[in-house]
């Protein structure tokens, strides 16, 4: 087996395990970022895609490369739609800020190539994760794409590697400690091939139930409707289901196209009973799962690798372990 | 605060769409889910 060496490793080539290690190394603090997936599914993945303004902010100003501003999608607000009335929620007249939408993948295709240009340490088909601290330093135990083992020796080490996070269960002993809560809907969403139906998301309630007409590209729309969690998604022919989302949405006419992805998203929300033991870490969706619905999830993330970054600065530079004692109140 | 509860009456449909009119018809309702949708602030220093 072999053994390397770095002050942070990193589990999770997501954007809050990317985000970190590019901040991180601007503070002069090197890393090592492994991930069980391969770059390829990394950067096809198809998840969320509005980004909050502080985000952006980020992205924009400190990833090289970062395509957020050029190829991303500013909105400046977004319709709210109930008892055929609609209302625009404008962003930029009540708080000067926005959003973009600018999919996580293209986020993720951004981060990789910055990372990987730079020269620094990021490896994919990584298996069979471990995570063990001693109170002085942490360790991580894995497997390469070849199977053959090996370790990081670290000063610290973070889990960014999502709900089921191997990390985690380090920190709190097991997989499953924390606060959970599941809700009695969730959420139908379709890709489909059809220009874009509304400039600006539209957020529909109507007596059918909820509907989000969003959008992913000039050619590629995103769509949900509010179903039952047991849902089959091979039950509904593509005309029921447009038919479904026209219902939900009065006052848009639907650009009606070919439907060629459709999953059900089940609302669960999670805590972590901890998210910091030692010298281990969580972030995003290791510590937190939010359901989708206002698409908090990877900006979440990024606040927390933010909060985290400063702490690892204070301690791994200065050696202050107050902010890494206060993380947890922090996030 | 726009999906409909399996179980929801109509008396809960009628106080769900009033307690839609109270925010989006008051400004400080609207700015509050726009500081919301937007997100607070943080900030990235040291870079």
């Amino acid at each position: 087996m072999t053994t390397q060496r770095t002050q942070v490793a990193i589990v999770g080539a997501g954007p809050a395990g990317l985000i970190l290690a590019h901040l991180l190394d601007s503070y002069g603090i090197e890393s090592i970022v492994v991930d069980d997936r391969t770059r390829g599914e990394i950067e096809t993945t198809i998840r969320a895609g509005i980004l909050e303004h502080s985000t952006v902010d980020l992205l924009a100003n400190h990833v090289a490369g970062s395509r957020v501003l050029t190829t991303g999608e500013r909105h400046n607000g977004v319709n709210l739609r109930f008892a055929q009335e609609n209302h625009r929620i404008d962003f930029a007249a009540l708080t000067g800020r926005a959003v973009w939408l600018y999919p996580q993948h293209e986020v993720l295709k951004d981060l990789i190539a910055a990372r990987l240009d730079a020269g620094q340490d990021l490896r994919f088909s990584t298996r069979g994760v471990r995570a063990q601290s001693n109170g002085t330093g942490a360790w991580v135990l894995c497997e390469d794409a070849d199977g053959r083992e090996f370790q990081i020796d670290a000063d610290f080490v973070v889990g960014a590697d999502g709900s089921r996070s191997a990390v985690r269960e380090a920190i709190t002993g097991s997989h499953t400690s924390g606060f959970f809560k599941e809700y009695p809907f969730a959420w139908f969403g379709v890709l489909c091939e059809a220009p874009p139906s509304s400039h600006e998301l539209i957020y529909s309630n109507s007596d059918d139930g909820f509907a989000l007409i969003s959008r992913r590209s000039e050619t590629v729309q995103r769509m949900y409707f509010q179903c039952d969690p047991e849902d089959d998604t091979s039950a509904y022919s593509e005309e029921q289901l447009w038919d479904i989302l026209q219902r939900r949405v009065p006052g848009t006419e639907l650009q009606r196209g070919h439907i060629f992805q459709r999953d059900v998203l089940r609302f669960r929300s999670f805590v972590a009973s901890s998210m910091h033991k030692e010298r281990l870490a969580i972030v995003g969706d290791a510590a937190h799962t939010v359901p989708p619905t206002g698409a908090k999830g990877m900006n979440l993330a990024v606040a927390d690798v933010v909060i985290l970054a400063k702490a690892l600065r204070a301690l791994l530079r200065e050696g202050d372990a107050r902010l890494i004692d206060g993380f947890e109140d922090a996030v | 605060m726009l999906h409909v509860a399996p179980t929801a009456t109509d008396f809960d449909r009628r106080r769900q769409l009033g307690e839609l009119r109270s925010v989006v018809e008051s400004e400080s309702g609207r700015r509050f889910l726009a500081e919301g949708y937007t997100g607070w602030p943080f900030a990235v220093d040291g870079i």
